[in-house]
């Protein structure tokens, strides 16, 4: 039996999905809780609506932070709200912040910390954590002595979060004093690229450092527009410029769970994969049998991903042409 | 301006196939047999460094770089390569056997910030994320320890001025921030399209660099001893090989023509009608 808090900021373009990894972990989770509270933490406006939460809820609790930026805010506001409503366990989001603030909180109380986690439940009075270690290529059973437990959930494919109004009575603002930090100055915010429709895709094309070059990445773009499959990138190729950062598959990047996802010229590291893993159907195209990208794939095609892509788009075409079904974009690619 | 740019390297886990993952009673896997690279995030860091470094009109440097890595002494190749192209000091910190560093960050920025302070340093650049244990804790823990401010996921970093301030960009949920900081502060490499790779050094480069050794300091010469280090709070019990589910069918065929036809007839057709 625990008092936990789950920590999120109504401002994240991500909430939806952090409160949805968030609900898998406790849905997973065998350990109930005396109180279970949401603190959300906003710049301006206090929200209206919030992300449902699977287990219910003691209390929302709305804390508004001057210096969003700044991570040092939130732990000292962490820092006043655990002295006014101590708590056993906080569980942060699968993002840089969530990551950050368990770290220090957990430093700064004297607690345990762990990222990255799948699961957890109470075992003999302390916390046993599941998460993936060795680039995830394994899963690692820890045990966390010291409380308050303060983790960050593992990014994995969810549901995302819906956001609903919720009972008054349970909602409190919270005013604290804001704290000083005064190292950083000069703080300029530029809106990064707009997402892309990834995560919602029915189709994913996703190339890996096998395309070679930035004008195979391009044409392979013009191929995923002709299927009407969104395009996807390892890091080396969001690395070497031939794709833009929006659209990093992986668990530094997105995690994505199309129908069909076809992963081309990738090698299938543990932290790519994990990006790609919830596919319904994958099909794998690499020059190298051995690659470890065909251990997750449905179907494997052993060659060479542009001469592939370009048939199967000729296929494509040709069907949608014969059903009588009208195609504006092409890649105008020819093979032999 | 002293900066320490602290890295690890790491097995190359895209070579193991899926047979090697297996591990002994120690809950070690032996990953001897392929190659060490650096860890991709602190590689950027490494390079953003050489970068921040530079050198002034005159030709001097601007700034003191070292190299530190906790590691054994499969570490001193890559010391060695970062002293060819540039690093003034190369430091490898030494632990008793007997510490499983891999899942313990508490101990490694322990070692990290102890020497950070016994040597002056204004700047602490790391990777965000790798190595084994996958903790992703060290460099918010050094800066716990040492009190500095920290900004991770840095994309790109410059002086501002003087020496002792630097404009900082970092891509943060869904915005790019660009700050001024004053010194000392701790930064978190993140992805680094500026400096995604380290820089090769010439023939040149690489035989003057064989005259300058790798600084080997053991933990309890930092005046950390083996208890201190083990006790972080967090047991390992077990280790699991998560379950690939996909028996993969591989599709032959004449040509990519026939390939890709088989492909579309026999599994994608019904996706794509």
């Amino acid at each position: 039996m625990m008092k936990a808090a789950l920590v999120l900021s109504a401002d994240s373009a991500s909430i939806r999905q952090q409160a949805g990894e968030i609900n898998a972990m406790l849905n997973r989770m065998a350990t109930t809780f005396t109180r279970l509270e949401l603190w959300l933490f906003y710049q301006d406006i206090p929200p209206e609506i919030f992300p449902e939460i699977d287990c219910p809820l003691s209390a929302i609790r709305l804390i508004a932070v001057e210096h969003a930026h700044l991570p040092e805010s939130y732990l000292q506001l962490l820092l006043g709200l655990m002295r006014q409503y101590p708590v056993d366990l906080f569980v942060f989001a699968s993002d840089g912040l969530g990551a950050e603030l368990a770290t220090r909180l957990a430093y700064r109380l004297n607690g345990n910390s762990c990222l990255q986690v799948e699961d957890c439940k109470l075992a003999a009075g302390k916390l046993e954590v599941i998460k993936p270690v060795y680039g995830n290529h394994l899963s690692a059973r820890f045990i966390l002595e010291h409380p308050p437990y303060c983790l960050s959930v593992a990014k994995q494919p969810c549901l995302p979060a819906r956001m609903t109004s919720s009972e008054l009575a349970k909602i409190e603002i919270i005013t604290l004093n804001q704290p000083r930090t005064d190292c950083q100055k000069e703080i300029l915010t530029i809106p990064d690229q707009p997402a892309t429709g990834l995560t919602c895709a029915d189709l994913v094309l996703v190339v890996g450092q096998g395309a070679s070059s930035k004008e195979t990445v391009d044409v392979l773009k013009g191929i995923a527009n002709s299927m009407g499959a969104e395009l996807g990138a390892s890091r080396p190729v969001v690395m070497n410029a031939w794709a833009d950062m929006n659209r990093l598959i992986g668990t530094s990047g997105l995690i994505i769970s199309p129908k069909l996802c076809i992963a081309a010229g990738v090698s299938g590291t543990g932290v790519f994969s994990v990006g790609i893993k919830s596919s319904e159907f994958i099909v794998a195209i690499n020059t190298d049998s051995k690659a470890p990208i065909f251990q997750m794939a449905d179907v494997g095609i052993v060659g060479d991903l542009l001469a592939i892509l370009s048939e199967l788009e000729k296929v494509i075409t040709a069907e949608k042409a014969q059903k009588g079904l009208h195609h504006t974009r092409g890649s105008r690619i020819e093979t032999q | 301006m002293k900066i320490a740019v602290c890295f690890k390297t790491i097995a190359d886990y895209g070579r193991l196939s899926d047979n090697d993952w297996v591990w002994d009673e120690r809950h070690f896997v032996d990953t001897s047999f392929v190659r060490r690279v650096f860890n991709c995030f602190e590689e950027s860091a490494l390079e953003m460094a050489l970068k921040l470094s530079g050198t002034s009109k005159n030709g001097s440097d601007t700034a003191e770089l070292t190299a530190l890595t906790v590691d054994d002494r499969r570490g001193d190749l890559f010391l060695k390569h970062l002293i060819a192209v540039g690093y003034h000091h190369a430091v490898r910190i030494q632990c008793n056997k007997r510490i499983d560093l891999r899942f313990n960050s508490l101990a490694v920025s322990d070692l990290i910030s102890t020497y950070i302070q016994r040597e002056g340093h204004h700047l602490v650049f790391l990777g965000t994320q790798g190595g084994n244990g996958d903790n992703g804790q060290t460099g918010f823990l050094v800066a716990e320890r040492l009190g500095w401010p920290c900004i991770r996921e840095v994309t790109a970093v410059v002086t501002a001025g003087s020496s002792e301030r630097l404009k900082v960009t970092s891509r943060i949920n869904g915005a790019i921030l660009v700050q001024t900081v004053q010194l000392p502060v701790v930064l978190i490499a993140g992805h680094c399209l500026d400096s995604p790779y380290l820089r090769i050094p010439t023939l040149k480069q690489k035989l003057k660099a064989k005259k300058n050794q790798v600084t080997i300091l053991s933990n309890i010469e930092l005046g950390l001893d083996n208890d201190s280090l083990v006790n972080n709070g967090k047991t390992l019990i077990d280790l699991q090989r998560p379950p690939v589910n996909r028996p993969c069918v591989f599709l032959e065929g004449k040509n990519a023509r026939d390939q890709a036809k088989r492909l579309y007839d026999e599994y994608l057709k019904k996706v794509f009608t």
